[in-house]
């Protein structure tokens, strides 16, 4: 609940946003909260986070102000993100034009919505990646929020950013929830199933195997992450998931895991950093397909 | 018969538009028909949406039975790949 006061939360580190977790799982904050946001920049994963944080909070009657600096503030009003934040509190709300050239706007997504944006991000990055086939693309898209669906119970839905760098000509895409998490989803159902318990970074582990589902809904079968190693192995794609207490990291053909750098972290956020010379090229197959070649 | 995928889907992501192609392969198979099922301009399919589609119908009839009866067209290399990655993991649970 609410308490009528300021309050500033100082983030200076990726792990700084241990902060932001806290408060949402102890459920104490003030009227208002300042992020003092001291980071030079911010990649699609924090800007996610600060976005998930003020619609939690607008919901909670709370607001958040950030505290950045001149340079930040400029890249934040060409996202839109202070526009999203306020549009997108009970529903999604598309923000329809935003200044940025190399940025798509923030979305929350539903079931509803999926296509739309799935179609809208191909569109996007086809001037980017010409002649390119995306369709992998689209595909780890849908997995992911299909997954929050699934899997999550997330209770304002999932965010999806994207932000092109010319520099490296990487897309980098970000997908979050504030769910319950990969490693509480895959402990729920063991427990369920009477499975013997395993660490939070072996329950991970396990959901990134191929056919492995906690089943939580009928058409669960278990491809959805396994599907995304796929890709990311493909054309080298790194990516990496951050969720409850662990962080995978994908290295070459290697999947790492760590203890999460922001402790106390909730939900999932799944990182794509999509190398687009990497991409193959939009071929078809020949006409005398069959299953077996 | 052939049937474009995009005449009976809107999309090819969610699980409920993997239940309208289940449906119509599933009266297909009824009648012992084969269906050619062209992929032209249709989306990537996700896995939600093979699960309910052609996961179902492997489920139900069998892998063996769902490869003779269904063969994909018109398929970007990409669309072939992750049909036959998804396929392919029943004949990998078959053997385990």
């Amino acid at each position: 609940m609410a308490k009528k006061d300021n309050q500033d939360i100082l983030i200076q580190s990726f792990a700084d946003f241990s902060k932001v977790y806290k408060i949402i799982s102890s459920g104490d904050f003030q009227d208002k909260i300042t992020l003092v946001v001291g980071m030079p920049e911010l990649r699609p994963i924090e800007v996610l986070i600060i976005t998930q944080f003020s619609i939690w909070l607008q919901k909670r009657s709370s607001n958040l102000t950030l505290l950045v600096s001149p340079k930040l503030k400029k890249y934040l009003d060409s996202i839109g993100l202070s526009e999203f934040c306020k549009t997108n509190i009970q529903s999604p709300s598309t923000v329809e034009s935003i200044e940025s050239q190399t940025a798509m706007s923030i979305k929350r997504v539903d079931r509803e919505t999926m296509h739309a944006y799935v179609n809208a991000t191909e569109t996007y990055l086809k001037n980017i990646c010409q002649a390119k086939d995306l369709q992998m693309l689209n595909h780890c898209l849908s997995e992911l929020i299909n997954n929050v669906y699934d899997h999550s119970d997330s209770e304002i839905d999932a965010y999806v950013f994207c932000e092109y760098y010319p520099e490296s000509n990487v897309i980098s895409i970000a997908v979050s929830d504030l769910g319950m998490g990969i490693s509480n989803s895959v402990k729920r159902y063991f427990k369920q199933e009477n499975k013997v318990e395993m660490s939070e970074r072996e329950y991970v582990k396990w959901a990134l195997e191929e056919n492995k589902t906690v089943r939580s809904r009928p058409h669960n079968m278990g491809k959805g992450l396994d599907n995304l190693n796929s890709f990311a192995r493909s054309n080298d794609t790194i990516w990496k998931i951050l969720t409850n207490g662990v962080l995978m990291e994908s290295v070459g053909s290697e999947n790492r895991y760590y203890d999460n750098p922001i402790p106390g972290f909730q939900g999932t956020i799944v990182v794509l950093d999509i190398r687009v010379d990497r991409l193959q090229e939009r071929k078809f197959v020949d006409d005398d397909w069959d299953w077996l070649n | 018969m052939t049937l474009y995928l995009n005449d009976i889907v809107n999309e090819t992501y969610t699980n409920a538009e993997g239940e309208k192609l289940y449906a119509v392969l599933k009266d297909a198979f009824s009648s012992n028909e084969k269906v050619v099922l062209s992929f032209k301009d249709s989306s990537i399919t996700s896995s939600s949406f093979l699960n309910s589609s052609f996961g179902r119908l492997i489920e139900s009839y069998g892998l063996d039975r769902f490869m003779q009866s269904v063969t994909p067209k018109e398929l970007t290399v990409t669309q072939a790949e992750v049909l036959k990655k998804y396929v392919s993991s029943f004949s990998k649970k078959d053997a385990a």
